[in-house]
């Protein structure tokens, strides 16, 4: 067989691979709703090593192996309380690990529950720092941290942190699965789909110049470690907001994509400001213009007036 | 009125020579310190009888109409330049100095802009330091201090020891404590700002300080830093606000809070004072009360 020929079939069995919708089990729900038939918290099984927690929008990812479990977020007392009871239902093994995704509390409150019974805390080491600087009670601090990257292992499954640079927050880590290949990112990449409407376009805390980067990074993760698909760290929506769904699993395009979407957004107030726009009227004249309107899936013209504005400030000042 | 009455009361001690070079204009504040404006913003040059120290290099032609002021009152040329903070808009002038021959001074916590974020408009800084940095100049002494996040990650106010002047780039108004320029807050730092603002009120307190310069092109001169405490009331009331919004339920999905619910008489005091800037305001510590930054 020609080469050209073997890569060929090689690209349409990866594309099978990756088409193939993935069979998630729920095994375990609240009967209290959040909205409509979409429960308050529940657990779905990913593989024999991996599930995925969601309380509220928030998600977590839980690994087992020979070893032990490995916890990541435990998200706030009261998700982590649920989620200690209902994890002893799955697994015998011990809580041995929490990894932190990043600094913010909303993500990372409600751990002492997990520390009570011997679990080590991992972070990158300027999580530590931004807690020294406003320490909260609920959260609980590492016991190791990292500089570039850090793997830690139970055996059969293993939990990769990769850290690009500062991103959403100063220490913001990419989470790999493994064996199963799963990418985590906190607060982006939520699947179905990279291009939809962001919650916090303010970007309070988001480390611009170097989100661009950040993405390209993780995408060449991705295709180096062959990542089978993207957790999503919140529920998301499809078409349109409040159309929510739950979001756990998705392709690893929805990386690339989130990565477009800020790419998108700069490149176009870049164009306002170029066409000599003054800094104060590019929201406006962007909206009037309609542009990117149909490329964001949940167009709010409220949110995208203050991205617009982050932006251009982004774009004058370098931050 | 009571900006004008620190303004006539100050002026009593500094003699003030204004002089218009083009857009920039340029006040002597005293023998050492000249306050130039270019109409958007403002910042100080201050020198010796062998070298002058210019704060913020704004743009080329500020940074031109300065060395030319320098040159004509026989002034030395610039040896030292500080960057009072990360901030393109207010160092595009950088590039007519050369780390060869000047000392260019930044906070360590800049240096991830300017290394990550490279902009060739832009002079590198070659010097950094953490918490203090000290410039004698006969006279007169500059001193950085670096009290942590405030406006971005890096921002150092500048006390003119002898003056008794301390410059403050952003943040706070000589017009008086109010809204910021921004509701947005693309650069507020909320985890740290009161301790920024708690540090300053202590520098104040230990050296005397009366009054201060901010960066604004539209502010008076001189204000009272009394104005310092009263804008550090505005943040603790805005927090205090977003916190007691959120255990009263008053917190939408998107972390907006009905504003129609809350007693605004206390935030018309502050000049500028807008029912939509307050929403964005509150939304943005809403939500550092979510994250704790």
């Amino acid at each position: 067989m020609r080469m050209k020929n073997v890569i060929s079939l090689l690209m349409i069995t990866l594309l099978i691979g990756c088409g193939t919708p993935l069979e998630l089990t729920k095994v375990a729900e609240s009967e209290a709703p959040l909205f409509g038939k979409m429960k308050l918290w529940e657990i779905e099984k990913i593989s024999n090593n991996l599930y995925a927690f969601r309380y509220t929008f928030y998600r977590n990812i839980i690994l087992i192996g020979d070893d032990g479990i490995i916890l990541t977020d435990p998200l706030t007392p009261e998700a982590a309380s649920i989620l200690n009871k209902e994890i002893k239902k799955i697994s015998n093994k011990p809580i041995k690990y929490v990894a932190y995704s990043h600094s913010h509390w909303d993500h990372v409150s409600g751990g002492q529950i997990f520390k009570d019974q011997g679990a080590e805390f991992i972070a990158h080491e300027q999580c530590l720092n931004n807690w020294l600087d406003n320490p909260s009670p609920e959260v609980v601090k590492p016991d190791k941290v990292f500089k570039d990257d850090f793997k830690i292992d139970v055996g059969n499954a293993s939990l990769e942190m990769y850290f690009y640079g500062p991103s959403h927050d100063n220490c913001r880590v990419v989470f790999l699965t493994q064996p199963d290949r799963f990418i985590f990112i906190a607060d982006d990449a939520n699947p179905p789909d990279g291009m939809n409407m962001i919650y916090g376009a303010g970007l309070a805390d988001t480390y611009i110049f170097n989100l661009i980067p950040f993405f390209k990074s993780s995408e060449l993760l991705a295709r180096k470690k062959r990542a089978k698909g993207v957790i999503g760290s919140h529920m998301s929506f499809s078409k349109e907001p409040m159309n929510l769904v739950g979001g756990t699993v998705g392709s690893t395009r929805v990386i690339k994509e989130q990565r477009l979407f800020y790419q998108l957004v700069i490149d176009a107030v870049q164009m306002a400001l170029d066409k000599g726009i003054s800094p104060e009227l590019v929201p406006d004249y962007l909206i009037e213009q309609g542009i990117l309107k149909e490329k964001i899936i949940g167009f709010d013209e409220k949110k995208m007036r203050v991205l617009y504005r982050r932006i251009t400030n982004y774009l004058l000042t370098g931050e | 009125m009571r900006a004008l009455k620190i303004f006539i009361f100050i002026s009593l001690f500094f003699e003030l020579s204004v002089l218009q070079a083009g857009d920039v204009t340029f006040t002597s504040l005293n023998d050492q310190i000249t306050l130039f404006n270019n109409g958007q913003v403002q910042s100080l040059v201050i020198s010796s009888n062998s070298e002058s120290v210019l704060i913020d290099p704004i743009n080329k032609s500020t940074t031109e109409a300065i060395k030319n002021y320098l040159r004509q009152n026989k002034k030395p040329s610039i040896t030292n330049i500080i960057y009072s903070h990360s901030h393109w808009d207010r160092l595009f002038g950088s590039t007519l100095f050369d780390t060869k021959k000047h000392k260019i001074i930044a906070q360590s916590a800049c240096e991830l802009y300017f290394t990550r974020n490279n902009n060739i408009d832009i002079t590198k800084p070659n010097l950094y330091f953490k918490k203090q940095y000290t410039i004698g100049l006969e006279e007169e002494e500059i001193v950085l201090h670096y009290f942590g996040p405030s406006h971005g990650e890096c921002m150092v106010v500048i006390e003119l020891v002898r003056a008794k002047i301390l410059f403050i780039p952003e943040l706070i108004s000589t017009r008086g404590a109010g809204f910021p320029k921004d509701p947005t807050l693309p650069f507020l730092r909320p985890a740290t700002l009161e301790l920024f603002f708690s540090s300053l009120e202590e520098l104040i307190e230990e050296k005397k300080i009366e009054s201060f310069i901010s960066g604004y092109g539209d502010d008076d001169i001189y204000g009272s830093v009394k104005i310092i405490s009263k804008q550090k009331q505005f943040w603790q009331l805005i927090h205090s606000t977003a916190k007691e919004a959120e255990e009263n339920g008053l917190v939408d999905l998107n972390n907006f809070i009905d504003v129609e619910k809350l007693d605004l008489e206390k935030f018309s005091e502050y000049n500028n004072f807008n029912k939509a800037d307050l929403i964005n305001i509150l939304r943005r510590y809403t939500s550092f009360l979510n994250m704790g930054r």
